[in-house]
């Protein structure tokens, strides 16, 4: 098969994968084209043997468990668990973008989206949770996110329910009716000096007052930092109050399924994602990280395909290709490769 | 000041004072810190006893809890002991509570700009009650009160117990006779007390648990909406063969984990949640106002006019 073959000669150049702390605690398990995980249960001692076996096998898709056990070939029973690193995974679907497009396309809005909740979602870390930037470790899940990784001691241990807690703390799940609340006739509110979710609700209300057309904007936005947020104007009775508050955008949608799931396995960065053919690649700036320039691998020499879609124009390496109908042509290997790893074109060899 | 046994310099001075324990279960001279101990157990009424004797009597209580192995028992030990503390807590210093919880316990607290606690450790030990959504948390730190501290320290102090109840070891012999009268006399009650349910009425079952029994048969249930529905079936009376026979329905039904993993939840005496934490889960979106599922069960029975087996 093509991209399997595209695949083995990318692994074969590899000299190092980085590799997760406690990699001899890791589980691995790894893809074919047609299932994301078809092994499971697999150990490795160093990253060197890891790559070893990558080389051999060039799978679609490599992932390890954000769990460390102290056995970690076992079965689940036999395994001993020891805690599990804090993930986050911002996905697009997530996003619910309200875009023209299929739900399998990625257009440019679409990936600046992912980068702005990420950004986000490290503001919380380091703001909130108190976390420095070394610690967060960013990497583009090679399709459609973003994966934040903490592997801090402190958090290994917390258990489902805790990392829920958190969850709901990152979806801004807090009461707002016990946020805002009306006595004698007034109406008080958090105030944006405060700390967590509180001031995040006063501070982004007050910016968007502010930003506001509404009349008296700069004495509502003043009373709102002394925590009086009865000085709406009319026609603002608590309840559209506490709407507007609900309505802030505070929360940042990341998927609770993977940071709950205490033995989840996740994409190992720097190694290739078999359903669009880019790299997980690391990621340093986030501002700067352009996933369709940053994250192909291969080479550029005209490849012949034929579309079994119709596709609209795609911008990868800083060049736009397309739109495509269901046809025969000639385009790059590298776009030939996250073409026929979604499915939307075969490559005649 | 009240007295804490759990502390670890109290349990220090066990060693120090030198109590041969297999003496101790049979020199009729401790008796009375038996006697005491059994009573702490049962939840019946006992002295205060002095320092010296208060310590052995929690050497004892543990080794007895130990010998016994009956989670339910034990969990309602720690249950009330826990809440015991928390009420003293409640009358001392801050600074003896922030003292506490830093030496005994490893917290990571902060005075400065108010009382502060590491998030990390405010998650392990939170009561239900808090959110960590509804406190202030800034640089990785919960700003908390003092009796929010008494709270998570009521944890801490439940988790510490139940790590030093001793499992597999030898036990001294007079202790084993004892602990067998406990576990007897417990026994027959909980046969008296416990719900018995001998085949599901699917008809009564709260909307939640209805909605994770579609998602087993859909193959799509979560590891909280198993464990949900295994404690909740568990909490009804039904047999282990009854509970795994609803996990049967789920496509992706594997029979050794399922079966462990009942059995364990059984041994290990794991109840099911209230409908707060279900809510919490994300696993409850109607508004029943009821606190747990399966109380809810045997009311919606009740109301139903359905005769309860």
């Amino acid at each position: 098969m093509w991209l399997k073959k595209l695949f083995e000669g990318y692994y074969r150049g590899v000299r190092e994968i980085p590799e997760p702390e406690a990699i001899h605690q890791r589980e691995f398990g790894f893809g074919s084209f047609s299932k994301k995980i078809n092994i499971r249960h697999r150990a490795f001692k160093s990253s060197r043997e890891l790559l070893d076996y990558i080389k051999e096998e060039a799978p679609a898709h490599i992932n390890y468990s954000t769990a460390r056990y102290e056995f970690p070939a076992g079965s689940m029973e036999e395994k001993g668990w020891l805690g599990t690193d804090l993930v986050f995974d911002i996905d697009v679907g997530d996003l619910h973008l309200n875009h023209k497009h299929s739900e399998d396309w990625l257009c440019e809005i679409c990936f600046e989206e992912l980068k702005k909740e990420t950004q986000k979602l490290l503001d919380f870390l380091m703001n909130d949770f108190g976390f420095s930037r070394k610690e967060l470790l960013v990497n583009f899940s090679g399709s459609r996110g973003y994966h934040v990784r903490i592997e801090d001691k402190r958090v290994l241990e917390l258990d489902e329910r805790a990392r829920r807690e958190i969850c709901s703390y990152l979806g801004a799940e807090a009461s707002i009716k016990d946020m805002i609340t009306e006595r004698d006739g007034m109406i008080f509110g958090p105030k944006p000096s405060q700390g967590g979710l509180k001031g995040r609700i006063a501070r982004k209300v007050i910016e968007e007052i502010r930003k506001s057309k509404i009349e008296d904007r700069e004495r509502i936005a003043m009373e709102i930092e002394k925590g009086n947020w009865g000085a709406f104007p009319r026609g603002y009775g608590i309840g559209r109050i506490r709407e507007v508050a609900e309505n802030t955008g505070v929360r940042i949608p990341v998927d609770s399924k993977v940071t709950t799931d205490t033995t989840h396995m996740i994409r190992l960065p720097e190694t290739l994602h078999g359903g669009s053919s880019l790299l997980a690649r690391v990621v340093g700036n986030l501002d700067q990280f352009d996933p369709m320039r940053e994250c192909f691998v291969f080479d550029g020499e005209e490849t012949s395909v034929r579309f079994l879609r119709e596709i609209p124009n795609i911008v990868a390496m800083g060049e736009e290709f397309g739109p495509f109908t269901a046809d025969k042509t000639e385009i790059p290997r590298f776009l030939a490769a996250y073409m026929a790893a979604h499915g939307w074109c075969v490559v005649e060899e | 000041m009240a007295y804490y046994p759990f502390l670890s310099n109290e349990r220090s001075r066990v060693k120090a004072l030198d109590v041969d324990l297999e003496e101790l279960s049979t020199n009729p001279m401790y008796a009375e810190i038996i006697e005491n101990a059994v009573r702490d157990i049962e939840g019946r009424e006992h002295k205060t006893l002095d320092r010296d004797l208060a310590v052995m009597e929690f050497v004892v209580v543990r080794i007895l809890l130990g010998i016994i192995n009956d989670p339910p028992i034990e969990k309602a030990y720690i249950k009330r002991k826990s809440e015991e503390y928390r009420r003293s807590l409640e009358r001392e210093d801050l600074s003896y509570l922030i003292k506490m919880a830093r030496e005994e316990f490893g917290m990571d607290i902060r005075t400065e700009g108010g009382l502060r606690i590491h998030f990390t450790d405010f998650l392990k030990h939170k009561p239900e009650f808090l959110n960590l959504a509804q406190m202030e948390l800034e640089g990785g730190y919960v700003s908390i009160t003092k009796e929010q501290l008494v709270w998570i320290l009521k944890d801490a102090i439940a988790k510490l117990i139940e790590s030093l109840i001793p499992r597999e070891r030898r036990f001294p012999s007079g202790l084993v006779a004892v602990a067998r009268r406990i576990r007897l006399m417990k026994g027959r009650e909980r046969a008296r007390e416990a719900p018995r349910v001998k085949r599901l009425k699917e008809e009564a079952l709260p909307p939640c648990i209805r909605s994770i029994i579609e998602e087993v048969e859909a193959g799509k249930s979560s590891h909280s909406a198993n464990f949900v529905l295994a404690t909740f079936l568990l909490g009804l009376g039904l047999k282990d063969d009854d509970v795994i026979n609803i996990f049967k329905r789920s496509p992706k039904y594997k029979e050794k984990t399922t079966v462990y993993q009942i059995r364990f939840m059984r041994e290990r005496g794991y109840t099911c949640p209230g409908c707060e934490s279900i809510r919490s889960y994300g696993l409850c979106k109607w508004e029943c106002k009821r606190k747990h599922p399966v109380s809810n069960y045997f009311l919606n029975l009740r109301s139903s006019k359905n005769e309860r087996e």
